[in-house]
């Protein structure tokens, strides 16, 4: 029975949760350049 | 999105304290729900259980996992004081769980009839000629989007 | 009698938080709201989303409580590759990225998923399109408001009938006050606490925790969930994914927020929702792989999530897990209540009822269908029938089988009517088939190919030359 090695399970979650981070970020900056040219709605 | 769109149903928190405490007495007759064997393509199984007598009690409970009848290496799971027991992952073929109660002190009952749960994921045919098709049809979507795109940015299928 | 025993918060607690999130919700609902000058500000947020907002807004409709709370039970039941599938939602927005700049140059005034169906492919369609539409919604409607309850109960011993209520009176409100501004507005709000949310449990679990350990001790007892070749996680992989192709390619939740957007914004926006979205199944399910190797009985698997988070963490970790569901759920429900009433105002009342209803007709329309669809929805979650929820697990193939009439009449000059229905009928119910005879998790995709199959036929063999021009209903008009 193959499984999934070790080292792909601690990446794929670690990846996972600094990936979910990153957006969190990347929103932020998004928001902030809209309101800066005044094109959020 | 819905996929699943399952909402949880209640159950009670995992209990379980330290050993010394429980109720005293011998520990009464515990007895899976399901009778007949369960059988699962999905390999995963809920186990639930009720307590011959003085079931309001606190008992704690301990369930053995094994392949053979003799559970000579059996797994050991703690449900705590819970009365129902998820179990999933489990590996093709007949899987044998027998339960038993504990009480104070460590005092335990006699151990269940074992359950059987019987693991026969789908065939490997099956599941590779969906995946198949799968690929097929995800590879025919894209196409299709980003082809019909292409048309659509150089202005060739007008809106 | 399935209230819980035990739960982590207390009551007040649980109120204290629906009462702090609901009244910022319905407050921010009237501040925003006051942008909604007329039909077309409601309904569309006046067409003028910029890229932040409409990317936020796309992804935390997505993010729905079944993300937060399925994803753990998926991998739980189906390990990695559970995960893995549930990922592949996102590529549903993806793929919606280039198809929303087209539907905003063939409908530049357009205003439903109703509207591209009628005038493409005709009224039997359209009808047939609209059925499957309002099951698909009612179903994520009742499943969200249900799930609401039941998780506000699990977590803070709050009665069932009370978080639902709440919740549903809350979104109500607030979607009926602000309209399109209020959702995507809160939207944008309740993504950044889901995804900080998501983030924070995650690592404070896998600081308390030894990934190797758990890797281990699931290679030794739980072995299926982490083997490269799990039979039904391989079958439901591609199954989720026509799933959520289907809901988002079809439904106006979708295609009003591609109208609502900024010209050239609606393609980056949906590309970044499904770049946000991708990473959170894995990272809010992982810890249901967790349970077992910590110790933890599961005693049920819709309640992994939520159990692990406050083992781990505790008290905190469930105020978490609250105030993320319930973020989850109304980014969710206020977006179907809008879309849905839009639906219905729009492909209902004034293309059949009422064709020259005014604008302040249609306003009171719109607020009077969200009323009324809150109302249908607690009614049908008031009585917590739970079988009701296998029927809701149809949705699968009928979305499905309407992916390939949209995305054909979208892109095909020649797909016909007669092609979008037989696709749409035959699609569902061989799905529907495959759900009794294989299982659940190939439905979707069996609706998926049949449809395919049909539209992709039916083009060839009874080609019928479409006038893109009759999309546009104000030019064909005039």
């Amino acid at each position: 029975m193959n499984l999934f090695p070790e080292s792909f399970f601690n990446i794929l979650i670690i990846v996972s949760l600094v990936w979910t981070a990153l957006a969190g970020l990347t929103l932020l900056m998004l928001i902030l350049a809209d309101f800066k040219n005044k094109t959020i709605w | 999105m819905l996929i699943g769109c399952t909402v949880v149903s209640g159950q009670e928190q995992p209990g379980g304290g330290p050993e010394a405490v429980g109720p005293t007495g011998p520990p009464p007759a515990v007895r899976f729900d399901d009778r007949e064997p369960v059988n699962t393509r999905e390999g995963h199984a809920t186990l639930s259980w009720t307590v011959a007598d003085r079931e309001d009690e606190d008992w704690r409970f301990e369930i053995q996992q094994s392949f053979d009848e003799g559970f000579d290496n059996a797994e050991i799971r703690n449900p705590g004081g819970d009365r129902a027991m998820f179990v999933s992952g489990l590996p093709d073929g007949t899987n044998l769980f027998r339960i038993r109660a504990v009480g104070a002190g460590g005092a335990t009952g006699d151990w269940s009839e074992p359950l059987r749960v019987v693991v026969d994921y789908h065939g490997r045919w099956l599941v590779l000629t969906l995946f198949g098709v799968g690929c097929l049809v995800f590879v025919a979507t894209v196409v299709t989007v980003l082809a019909g795109h292409r048309r659509h940015v150089s202005g060739k299928e007008a809106g | 009698m399935d209230e819980f025993r035990t739960s982590v918060l207390t009551q007040q607690t649980g109120f204290l938080l629906l009462g702090i999130f609901g009244v910022l919700w319905i407050a921010l609902g009237i501040y925003w709201g006051r942008k909604a000058k007329d039909t077309e500000g409601f309904m569309l947020a006046g067409r003028n989303v910029g890229l932040a907002l409409g990317a936020a807004t796309a992804m935390a409709t997505w993010v729905t409580s079944n993300t937060i709370m399925l994803a753990p039970k998926f991998a739980l039941q189906m390990g990695i590759w559970g995960m893995l599938a549930y990922a592949t939602a996102s590529f549903g927005l993806f793929l919606f990225a280039p198809m929303a700049s087209r539907i905003r140059r063939l409908l530049p005034k357009g205003y439903t998923s109703g509207d591209f169906i009628r005038l493409r492919y005709g009224r039997v369609a359209w009808g047939l399109f609209l059925l499957i539409s309002f099951f698909y919604s009612m179903a994520w409607l009742v499943s969200m408001a249900m799930a609401g309850g039941i998780l506000l109960n699990a977590l803070s011993g709050m009665r069932y009938e009370y978080g639902m209520t709440v919740i549903l009176f809350v979104c109500v409100l607030y979607t009926l006050f602000g309209g399109l501004y209020a959702v995507i507005g809160t939207d944008f709000i309740q993504s950044l606490i889901i995804l900080a949310g998501v983030v924070l449990v995650g690592v404070v679990v896998i600081t308390r925790v030894d990934l190797g350990e758990i890797h281990a001790t699931l290679a030794a007892k739980q072995p299926g969930l982490i083997q490269v070749f799990m039979p039904v996680a391989l079958l439901s992989f591609f199954n989720n994914m026509f799933f959520g192709f289907g809901e988002i390619f079809h439904n106006n939740v979708w295609w009003s927020r591609a109208f609502a957007m900024r010209e050239g914004v609606p393609q980056k926006a949906f590309l970044l929702s499904g770049l946000f979205w991708f990473p959170i199944p894995i990272a809010a399910g992982f810890i249901g792989l967790c349970a077992a190797p910590l110790g933890i009985n599961v005693p049920d698997a819709d309640m992994v999530g939520p159990l692990v988070a406050s083992k781990v963490l505790g008290t905190a970790g469930a105020v978490v897990v609250f105030i993320v569901v319930f973020c989850s759920l109304a980014s969710s429900i206020d977006s179907l209540l809008a879309a849905t009433s839009d639906l219905i105002a729009q492909d209902v009342y004034r293309k059949m009822l009422n064709p020259w209803a005014e604008e302040a007709q249609m306003r009171r329309m719109a607020t009077r269908i969200i009323v009324g669809l809150g109302v249908v929805t607690w009614l049908i979650c008031l009585p917590r029938i739970s079988d009701l929820l296998s029927v809701l697990f149809f949705a699968g193939p009928l979305v499905g089988s309407a992916i390939w009439p949209v995305i054909a009449g979208i892109y095909w000059r020649r797909a016909n009517p007669a092609g979008a229905v037989a696709a749409m009928v035959l699609g569902s119910t061989v799905g529907l088939i495959a759900y009794f005879q294989i299982g659940w998790y190939t439905a979707s995709l069996v609706g998926a190919t049949v449809s395919m199959v049909v539209v992709g036929l039916t083009t060839l063999l009874w080609p019928r030359e479409f006038d893109w021009k009759k999309l546009n209903e104000a030019e064909a008009a005039s």
